[in-house]
């Protein structure tokens, strides 16, 4: 008896196992581990204004990401300077690309409200890469889409992270040292790490990572601009003290593969 | 303090009752909102490209049909780059001849186009950009190499897949680029027309050298539409489109009627004016335009082809200084009319009259201050003749001499450049020449402008001090030496101005200046370094990256002390310089003994070390130095990308902020690159922007401004030094263009002999920094007063009036200062009005005086 309920029990861990290499679906959206044994999930709802992060046990949101554009116009006379930083919400997501090691989640998600100066409407497509190995993820943007008839000026693109609980967030400028840490009681600790150009803000529970295009930009309806900034990396190592530099392999694994999934690299 | 004067009695008698109802009652008279706005409509320089529907859309013109086709050339005679046009009914091909310095070798031409992946801007190639319909937004490149190989793209980005057809081939040093690109790739059509801007970019190799050249501009910015060469390809039959002001009318009874576009980076509006009576009129509403933007006005043909529009630009320029700035007539002597105004006024050689009237010139300033103030001279027929000065008699017989008084003639530059929306063409007046006697030639019905400054030692009494400016004319109609005699007051106010204990404006010295003027050499560069100097020190500012040099450190490298003690007692006490960048100066040797030495000299205020994000190399420097030297403020320059996006505040409206490190001081760095709402340093916008940097400062708490340098000029890729005199605009060392005057606030003198060969001449934004700083100078009085105030109360339970009036005077004066910190004494956030602020200053002096008195008397008793 007890060698069946081990097996059972073996087989379940198995079942668990391949589940958790899969997605796992539900009413609350789509959730997609993140490594083998981190705790965590990112979870993605339609409709709702960013990627979650949740512990897998209890379903608490640790992290929140949400893409934001940051708009500039002039208006009139004399004129007068707006800027605006406009959240969108998801349309939809859908895992795109897997491999035995990383899985890649393709979102899309908009803004529509009422067009305002600096604040007008956009679709914004974006991908995760989710590893399945190791507690490793990349966010990037691939594609900004301009959906108001009224031609704002594109200051940047952000990446606003609120992060739930006690959360002293340590600032590092982005272009100084590449980790921004933060500690927090519900998580041992996070990094991010960004591949380009990269200005972190940190608000009491918030950070943003701004990417700054080359040069500014007009989001002309029904046009679309690709290849925009870096990519942001977020490591979540299992331990307070782990050495994060041993993900490292991973991390420019995805870059790599990220790069030429956007069409950045062609080689 | 005893005052004899009646009349300076009568006024402050006045100004003790009116004070309170003047500070409690801000005057607000003025209709901020009729400020000016000044419209040029400038011809745009269009290439026209006639359609010829003779040729295929789809394949290349041979070389000759190009024979006498419009053409563009750029580059020098090496690397020229020259472009020929013909249009199809939907393809624009271009024929360009690009000639190299050397035969290029390698397997180049008549090859198949192919697409690469690749950064073209390092190797010989050609580069065109778009800008579709000009609207100056987003722009497209194409770049082809002569192996016909190219790189297309939006903005950075590689997501345009232009269907580009070309052919290169070579002859010689030269190589032949054919390219066909569909019109619609371009520009959507305005009209019937394809309309949209276009520039190129050469880069050739020479000398295994990159070199780079732009068809408009040395350095371009794809976003400035000055840069663009607006392309109309259109039927070639064309219909004049004439202009009166605002209006324009097309006179083509054939017409449909005119098609309006009006391009702006807010958008772009579109509107078919109907023809009546032959006539299609369009009238150009000012309130509906923005700054730079483009005006195409095309004909519309009946069988709906154009007929060949005509492009504009437009250039905005609102004058935010309100109407009321405070000119006043001043009795006229014979044929010469005379008028004053505020130095800070928005003068021009053709500024009407003022209507206001007064008696005699009258200049206010501190004792330990100075002040200036415009004087206008405006004959009506053409004039010659000179100046000369009184001395002025004060109070109890005290003589202020004519040399306290200095005048300047205000000079004119043209300026002529409008990229970048920066620039606002005509002629500003900036470059002070001092009138040292001799004749001055005025012109008929156009203001001469002459600057006076005084400059008052401290401890002169206060008081109203009474002389004249006399005219005397020469060979007019109205006789040889006639003397016309205008009265003049100098109010000196009863109090002492405080010497500053920061610095309140700091600048640097490229030494670009001196190389114009030819020094060469150490003793050139000293003579010129202190001719510089004692500019900065009459004008109350600071030098900004002065650096030690190496005579201070003796022959074992270590540091002079007795040399440096020297030279500073001279930096700090003549010059009453506040600020020394450390920057290059280790004190190798006795570092104790330095610290003693500027510990006793009180001097560690005003050493700093400034960081800036480019130069982090220096943070070992840095280090060194702090260890060495705890005392030294260290100013650590964010810069531009300071994190936390400080484009996102109205900070990015200057620029960047310093902050500093261990003392918690700010300063804030000026530009001319911006311009109203917020203030530029340009001498293309009216002056009075530059003091909104001081009502800045104290709005926002910084210690004090820094400027790049005073004596910038950059250099020209062609040309070398540019001539300040010649060509306003400042650019960089690299070639790149900033504002007009920009860094620069003194002039290389024109020099009468060999001993001015070196001279400076200072500037109106130069004199009205020193109107700044001696603002700022009574702003830190009065707030040290608010801090530190002993209260005027006898102690002993019975209320002290004087008491009471000291409360009064010190919550009236934080009511001033706030009303300062507003910014513009108007009720419009946009427009200066300058009366009330000359108005205000003189309210604040005497409040300031009457505060110091009270307290002297206290003392006395």
């Amino acid at each position: 008896m007890k060698k069946i309920l081990q097996t059972v029990f073996l087989m379940l861990l198995t079942i668990a196992g391949q589940l958790t290499a899969e997605e796992l679906s539900g009413d609350a959206g789509t959730r997609y581990p993140l490594g083998n044994n981190s705790g965590y999930l990112f979870r993605m709802i339609n409709d709702h204004d960013g990627i979650e992060l949740i512990h897998s046990g209890n379903g608490k949101i640790i992290l929140k990401i949400v893409p934001w554009v940051l708009m500039q116009e002039e208006s009139g006379f004399p004129p007068r300077v707006t800027y605006g930083t406009v959240p969108a919400r998801i349309l939809s997501s859908k895992a795109a690309a897997a491999t035995g090691t990383y899985l890649e989640v393709n979102l899309t998600a908009e803004y529509r409200g009422s067009s305002q100066s600096g604040r007008r409407n956009y679709k914004v497509e974006y991908s995760i890469l989710i590893s399945k190995e190791q507690p490793v993820a990349l966010l990037r943007c691939t594609r900004l889409i301009g959906t108001d008839s009224v031609v704002p000026r594109i200051e940047g693109f952000i990446w606003r992270i609120s992060v739930r609980g006690e959360s002293p967030i340590e600032y590092v400028s982005g272009k100084e040292k590449e980790f921004v840490h933060c500690r927090m009681e519900t998580l041992n600790s996070f990094w991010l790490k960004v591949d380009g150009n990269g200005v972190f803000r940190k608000g009491e529970k918030l950070l943003e990572m701004l990417l700054l295009p080359p040069e500014v930009f007009y989001l002309e309806e029904n046009q679309s601009w690709e290849g925009f900034g870096a990519a942001l990396g977020i490591i979540l190592p299992e331990a307070d003290n782990e050495n994060v530099e041993i993900y490292q392999d991973t991390l420019n694994e995805l870059v790599r593969f990220s790069r030429k999934s956007s069409g950045l690299d062609t080689h | 303090m005893k005052c004899p004067e009646k009349t300076y009695e009568a006024i402050r008698y006045l100004k003790n009752i009116l004070l309170g109802l003047l500070l409690l009652f801000v005057v607000q008279t003025a209709d901020g909102r009729t400020a000016k706005e000044v419209f040029n409509i400038l011809p745009g320089n269009e290439l026209r490209i006639a359609i010829n529907t003779g040729l295929s859309n789809n394949i290349l013109p041979p070389v000759e049909a190009f024979l006498g086709a419009p053409q563009i050339r750029f580059g020098d005679r090496e690397t020229q780059t020259q472009i020929s046009f013909l249009a199809g009914s939907k393809t624009l091909f271009l024929l360009m001849e690009m000639t190299t310095p050397q035969v290029l070798a390698g397997d180049i031409g008549n090859t198949m186009p192919e697409r690469l992946d690749a950064d073209l801007s390092q190797e010989e190639s050609v580069t065109l950009f778009f800008d579709p319909n000009l609207r100056r937004r987003n722009w497209q490149y194409l770049s082809i190499n002569p192996f016909n190989q190219y790189v297309d793209g939006r903005i950075w980005s590689r997501n345009w897949k232009c269907p580009v057809n070309s052919q290169v081939s070579f002859s010689g040093n030269k190589w032949l680029l054919s390219l066909g690109i569909p019109l619609g790739e371009m520009a959507g059509k305005v009209a019937g027309e394809y309309v949209f801007g276009l520039n190129f970019r050469r880069v050739a190799v020479v000398d295994g050298d990159v070199h780079r050249e732009y068809f408009r501009g040395n350095e371009w910015s794809c976003q400035e539409v000055g840069n663009y060469l607006p392309i109309i390809v259109s039927n070639p039959l064309s219909v004049p489109i004439s202009r009166h002001g605002n209006n324009f009318v097309l006179e083509d009874p054939n017409s449909a009627g005119l098609a309006v576009t009006l391009n702006q980076p807010s958008g772009t509006k579109h509107e078919i004016v109907p023809v009546s009576d032959g006539k299609a009129a369009f009238t150009l509403n000012p309130a509906s335009v923005g700054r730079d933007a483009q005006l195409i006005l095309s004909p519309l043909a009946k069988s709906n082809l154009a007929k060949g529009s005509r492009f504009y630009q437009l250039q905005h320029y609102f004058d935010p200084i309100s109407p009321d700035w405070g000119g006043m007539r001043l009795p006229a002597r014979g044929h010469l009319q005379l008028w004053s105004a505020p130095l800070t006024a928005p003068i021009k050689k053709k500024t009407p009259l003022p209507e206001e009237r007064a008696e005699k010139l009258v200049l206010s300033v501190p004792g330990g201050g100075s002040a200036g103030k415009l004087l206008m001279l405006h004959p009506e027929q053409n004039w010659q003749g000179s100046i000369t000065l009184s001395d002025l008699t004060g109070p109890d017989g005290y003589i202020l001499p004519a040399s306290a008084v200095k005048l300047y003639q205000v000079e004119f530059l043209s300026v002529t450049s409008s990229p970048g929306g920066y620039s606002y063409a005509g002629k500003w007046p900036d470059p002070l020449r001092l009138y040292r006697g001799g004749t001055l030639q005025l012109r008929a019905g156009e203001n001469t402008p002459v600057a006076i400054s005084l400059e008052i030692p401290r401890g002169t009494p206060g008081g109203v001090y009474r002389g004249g400016i006399t005219f005397v004319s020469h060979g007019n109609s109205e006789g040889d030496g006639n003397e016309l005699p205008l009265p003049m007051e100098v109010i000196i106010y009863p109090y002492q101005l405080d010497v500053p204990e920061k610095a309140m404006f700091v600048c640097g010295l490229s030494g670009d200046i001196a190389d114009f003027q030819g020094a060469t050499g150490a003793e050139d560069l000293a003579v010129a370094q202190a001719n510089s100097f004692k500019l900065f020190a009459d004008y109350g500012v600071s030098p900004r990256n002065f650096l030690l040099t190496p005579d201070l450190a003796g022959e074992d490298g270590t540091l002079d002390l007795t040399g440096f003690s020297q030279w500073a007692e001279r930096y700090f006490g003549e010059y009453n310089f506040r600020f020394l960048n450390m920057a290059e100066l280790p004190p190798v040797g006795d570092a104790e003994a330095f610290r003693t030495l500027i510990a006793e000299k009180n001097w560690s205020n005003f050493l700093y070390y400034l960081v800036d994000r480019d130069r982090e190399d220096r943070t070992l420097s840095l280090e060194m130095l702090h260890n060495r030297l705890p005392e030294i403020k260290i100013l650590r320059l964010d810069g531009q990308d300071a994190p936390g996006g400080n484009r996102l505040e109205f900070i990015n409206r200057v620029e960047s902020s310093l902050s500093n490190a261990n003392s918690g001081e700010r300063f804030c760095t000026v530009s001319g690159m911006v311009r109203y709402p917020r203030p530029a340093a340009a001498i293309d916008v009216p002056h009075a922007l530059i003091l909104e940097y001081f009502l800045l400062a104290e709005k926002f708490g910084w210690d004090g401004l820094l400027a790049g340098a005073a004596d910038a000029l950059g250099r020209d890729m062609l040309l070398g030094r540019p001539d300040p005199w010649m060509t306003p605009r400042t650019r960089m060392d690299s070639g790149r263009l900033l504002g007009n005057g920009e860094n620069r606030y003194f002039y290389p003198a024109i020099a009468r002999d060999e001993a001015e060969k070196f001279e400076v001449w200072p500037s109106l934004r130069l004199m009205m920094i020193r109107e700044g700083v001696n603002e700022h100078r009574m702003i830190a009085m009065f707030r040290k007063k608010l801090n530190q105030a002993v209260p005027l109360d006898s102690g002993n339970g019975t209320s002290d009036p004087r008491a009471a009036l000291q409360k009064f005077l010190l919550s009236e004066g934080e009511k001033l200062l706030q009303e300062y910190t507003s910014g513009t004494f108007s009720a419009d956030e946009f427009v200066i009005n300058l009366r009330q602020r000359e108005q205000w200053r003189d309210n604040f002096n005497w409040l300031l005086a009457e505060l110091i008195s009270l307290e002297q008397a206290k003392e006395t008793e």
